[in-house]
């Protein structure tokens, strides 16, 4: 028996080294680009280009963050994600307690109808939502309104489905406790079912932030129809991206600033991923 | 449908049947009967729980008309036509006269198949094998399961512009497969234009993609691994199984839901993809890239939803035909 | 089949845990021989020992004449049916039965054949096509062992095969073991902490506690002749009453202080203390049946009170309260027994078990 112990579990550590390689690499190069010197990039077919600068320096780091488009674009993201946040719970909760509560004909139906919108391919499904928010009268609201409903569009959903996972998992005997004891649905809902769903809808809540901080498409084309001084994240970096010979320090550090966040996000709350995925299956 | 693995798997559940069970009222009435009693029925609920109603109200109007808007807007804008940015007709059938007869639209949505094609199974295997790998107990199995997630916490845009880093003129690709690091044997002796030929282009968009969502199939393959009851190995093993013909015998068989769900998933992902190709492989268009180009540069909305009314035409048709394929393997399979 | 020999046994967890301490089994061949214990004793360890699933830290497994230590399952000519069955869910009834049979790659014609022998056997006539979830929890209990049983097994393990029947279906299931047995005459390691199973079943019983073996030995050995107070309390229902007190000599006899009375206890039982007891504090056992109770004051007899009846129909015993504790006593079925009355116990002459107090457990 220890035999076959060694051999598999060889084998199976090579796989996991192989793999964790894989997973990191991109990462890496993004990291050793950011804090790359000049020589170590610009080769000109002298040399290749090294897999670690020669001299690592955070000088493109503190460009960036001294820089206040860069600061501006951030800032920006980052209203938009929380409003996307507040708008995608504050509209998916109730509306997931509702299905997690009550049984009613077509609950199938609805919440097929609710899902289905995420059907559609985000590219065609943009080209409306884009052009009704440019329509006269919404064209004039602020644009981080603008963005953060288009992404709220997308996060309800999730919202609703991780929602009502979460509210389904709490026993119905506390709010009937409640109502016998002379509490109102709308009291025993804000008062006594929300706090103890808090972890979970955290967790939702966690989701649509990461969802809207990295959302290019919707966040694309609603900017481009619309003229703005300021570009969330993705499309900023994206507008680098097209501008001749791209200065790879330069991109290499914004991708950095702008994944970092996300990267000790995830690291983080792994663990209520895999929830939220088992949450589904036991159903 | 963006990269939300719960929702994918809820979808899953509902493609499996388990969900979309549509409970029918009792019956014993007459029809004209019935239509008016529902609508008795349906006000007294209503009044009686108008805490549901007016919760649920909100959310499902949000969606429901921005599902409205969208299919109908779509379709109304690809059938008008437009010309130098400006309404020419409407109500035509020009836009999708002209995209079937256009060569352009043709290769696109042959790359967009063959995007597919390789897409979806490649994706199965990365996710079922990184599955396969953490369903152990191991110190440090959080860490690693936390690292195998990264690819599908970093945004997209940075994935394709590292992917332009590695793989540009000059990057560490190029050198590395001209021998230019003394720990690897040179192959080639001329610099690969990765970005600039189209095979390479688009296989390198597919490599993207690939890397960034095997998190979501392994996700979904790890929780149908987890489901199976570890005390059907211990019988297999007393019985002389070895662990590849456990895997054959026992998990794959068992894994079939999860795995049907991450193949229809996954490739209706896939039709739709649209930054990877952009950015690696723009002057290659696929379906999606095609969009943008009518839309943000030709200033052509209506051909632009005309594409689109058609990939979704060939999403829903792909995943009907995909599933029609999967039914026929199982009860294949179930036989032997 | 074979005989199995477990030789100085020892279990020990990487964290330090002792599940199995210094066992030593010789079971016969043919031999029906149940592993007995509450839960945690180690029973089940030291099944999975036998089957080759848990490694053996120290000491050997002999099956048949081979030292087992390292030989992986499959070759270790056992077959175990475990306690969730642990059918395949996908396969049919015949799938499963014939899935070892397969991975040996005996011959399609053979392995027809044997699948219906077990078929036939187990009562599964007809229901070769269905899967796990179309069965009842006695058919799939059937199927896991026809699993097993088609492999001609040297030992069969059987895992609290029954414990997820309901009481009925259970019972019936024992005689079905029974039968089994009894045809195919294999040798059969049971694992149950139902003591009434293991007393019906087997040839000999082991019983175990934390790791350690308290006593094997045929039914009646242990129920007659329990070594220690655990195996005392644990075999036989309703338990035996057990009363604390002290070994004090007094003219020549052995008496036993309890509370403010004492026992006289008979002459045989004096060869038997001088043996096995040391030091003052003992209990004595006595069990239900073993008690003559009478309403009039009788000579060395323990005295108390009667509290209540229970009624079971074939039998009655009534609760008696004797300083403090509770005494089962088994009276006349169906007799309306005074209650909250003065009444004297008198335990029959070989009856009366003594254990040391210190090694009650």
């Amino acid at each position: 028996m220890s035999r076959k112990w060694n051999l598999e579990k060889m084998i199976w550590l090579l796989l996991i080294i192989v793999s964790l390689i894989a997973a990191i690499l991109p990462i890496y190069i993004m990291f050793k680009y950011s804090v790359s010197d000049r020589s170590s990039w610009i080769t000109g077919g002298k040399y290749p280009v090294p897999w670690w600068p020669f001299k690592p320096t955070f000088d493109m780091y503190r460009y960036y963050l001294s820089d206040t488009r860069f600061w501006s674009s951030g800032i920006l993201s980052l209203n938009i994600a929380l409003l996307t946040v507040a708008i995608s719970m504050v509209v998916g909760a109730p509306a997931a307690y509702s299905l997690a509560r009550y049984k009613f004909n077509g609950k199938a139906v609805l919440l097929f109808l609710i899902l289905s919108v995420r059907l559609f391919p985000d590219i065609s499904s943009v080209i409306p939502v884009a052009t009704v928010f440019n329509m006269d009268f919404l064209y004039n609201l602020p644009l981080t309104l603008k963005v953060a409903l288009a992404h709220s569009l997308l996060g309800l959903p999730y919202v609703i489905f991780i929602a009502q996972g979460v509210f389904e998992t709490i026993p119905v005997d506390l709010e009937e406790q409640a109502r016998i004891m002379g509490a109102s649905r709308l009291y025993a809902f804000t008062r006594i079912i929300l706090p103890v769903a808090l972890p979970g809808l955290a967790a939702g809540a966690i989701y649509v932030f990461l969802l809207s901080w990295n959302e290019f498409v919707f966040s694309y084309f609603i900017t481009a129809t619309s003229s703005v001084n300021v570009l969330p994240l993705p499309v900023y970096l994206k507008s680098l991206l097209g501008s001749f010979s791209p200065n790879p320090v330069t991109i290499a550090t914004l991708s950095l600033l702008v994944s970092m966040p996300v990267i000790a996000f995830t690291l983080f709350i792994q663990k209520y991923m895999i929830a939220g995925t088992t949450a589904g299956a036991v159903k | 449908m963006g990269q939300d693995p719960s929702l994918q798997y809820y979808i899953h559940m509902i493609l499996q049947g388990t969900v979309l069970t549509v409970p029918l009222k009792g019956g014993g009435e007459m029809e004209a009967d019935r239509g008016r009693g529902k609508i008795q029925k349906l006000w007294a609920e209503t009044k009686k729980n108008g805490f549901l109603v007016w919760t649920l109200l909100p959310g499902f109007l949000y969606i429901t008309a921005f599902f409205v808007i969208i299919a109908f807007f779509l379709l109304k804008l690809s059938l008008t036509e437009y010309r130098g940015g400006m309404v020419e007709n409407s109500a035509t059938i020009a836009n999708y006269l002209k995209l079937v007869q256009s060569e352009e639209f043709r290769s696109a949505f042959l790359r967009t198949f063959i995007f597919v094609l390789f897409v979806t199974p490649l994706q199965l295997l990365t996710g079922l094998l990184a599955a396969i790998l953490i369903n152990r107990t191991f110190i440090g199995r959080g860490i690693v399961r936390g690292i195998f997630l990264l690819p599908l916490a970093i945004p997209t845009v940075v994935t394709t512009a590292v992917l332009l880093l590695m793989f540009s003129k000059g990057g560490h690709m190029t050198s590395l497969l001209m021998g230019e690091y003394n720990w690897f044997p040179g192959i080639v002796d001329y610099e690969i234009a990765f970005l600039s030929k189209e095979p390479l282009a688009l296989g390198l968009s597919m490599l993207g993609k690939v890397w960034r969502d095997t998190p979501i199939s392994m996700l979904i393959l790890l929780a149908g691994l987890q489901s199976i009851n570890n005390d059907q190995y211990e019988a297999a093993r007393t019985m002389g199984s070895s662990s590849i013909q456990n895997f054959f015998f026992i998990t794959l068989p068992l894994l079939i839901p999860a795995i049907s769900s991450v193949l229809v998933l996954r490739s209706i992902e896939a039709w739709k993809e649209f930054i990877f190709p952009y950015i690696l492989a723009p002057s290659y268009p696929v379906l999606g890239v095609l969009i943008e180009k009518y839309y943000v540069q030709l200033f052509d909305p209506g051909t632009a939803a005309a594409i689109g009314i058609m990939l979704i035409v060939v999403i829903m048709l792909g995943t009907v035909s995909l599933n029609w394929l999967l039914k026929k393997m199982q009860s294949f399979l179930v036989k032997v | 089949m074979s005989g199995l020999r477990l030789c100085d046994i020892r279990k020990t967890y990487p964290n330090g845990y002792e599940a199995v301490k210094k066992l030593n089994i010789d079971i016969k061949d043919g031999e029906f021989v149940s592993l007995v214990g509450p839960s945690g004793c180690g029973k089940t360890t030291t099944l999975r020992m036998i089957a080759g699933l848990e490694d053996i830290t120290e000491g050997q497994l002999w099956i048949g004449d081979r030292m087992t230590n390292n030989v992986p399952p499959k070759n270790r000519g056992i077959a175990m049916v475990f306690q969730s069955y642990a059918l395949f869910p996908h396969m049919t009834v015949a799938a499963n039965i014939c899935f070892g049979l397969k991975i040996k790659k005996v011959d399609l014609k053979v392995r027809k054949e044997k699948l219906e022998w077990a078929l036939d056997l187990l009562d599964l006539k007809g229901l070769g096509d269905r899967k796990p979830s179309e069965l009842s929890g006695g058919q799939r209990q059937r199927v896991a062992l026809g699993r097993a049983l088609v492999l001609d097994p040297e030992v069969l393990l059987l895992d609290e095969p029954l414990s997820n029947l309901d009481a009925k279906l259970r019972i019936r299931m024992r005689t079905e073991l029974k039968r089994i047995h009894k045809q195919l005459k294999s040798t059969i390691i049971y694992v149950t902490h139902d003591q009434a199973e293991a007393m019906t079943l087997s040839d000999r019983i082991a019983i175990m506690k934390d790791g350690d073996l308290m006593q094997i030995g045929t039914p009646l050995e242990i129920y007659n002749h329990p070594a220690n107070r655990f195996v005392a309390s644990f075999i036989g229902s309703p338990a035996m009453n057990f009363i604390e007190g002290e070994l004090v000599q007094e003219s020549g006899k052995y008496l036993l202080k309890y509370g403010t009375d004492s026992l006289v206890l008979p002459e045989s039982m004096k060869g038997r203390i001088q043996e096995e007891i040391n030091g003052k504090d003992v209990v004595i056992g006595v069990r239900p049946e073993d008690f003559r109770i009478s309403l009039e004051p009788q000579a060395d007899a323990i005295k108390g009170m009667s509290v209540v009846t229970e009624t079971l129909g074939s039998d009655d015993y009534v609760a008696v309260d004797v300083a403090g504790s509770l005494l089962s006593v088994r009276i006349e079925p169906q007799s309306q027994f005074p209650l909250d009355r003065d009444v004297y116990l008198q335990p029959k002459e070989n009856k009366i078990h003594v254990f040391e107090r210190q090694n009650s457990l």
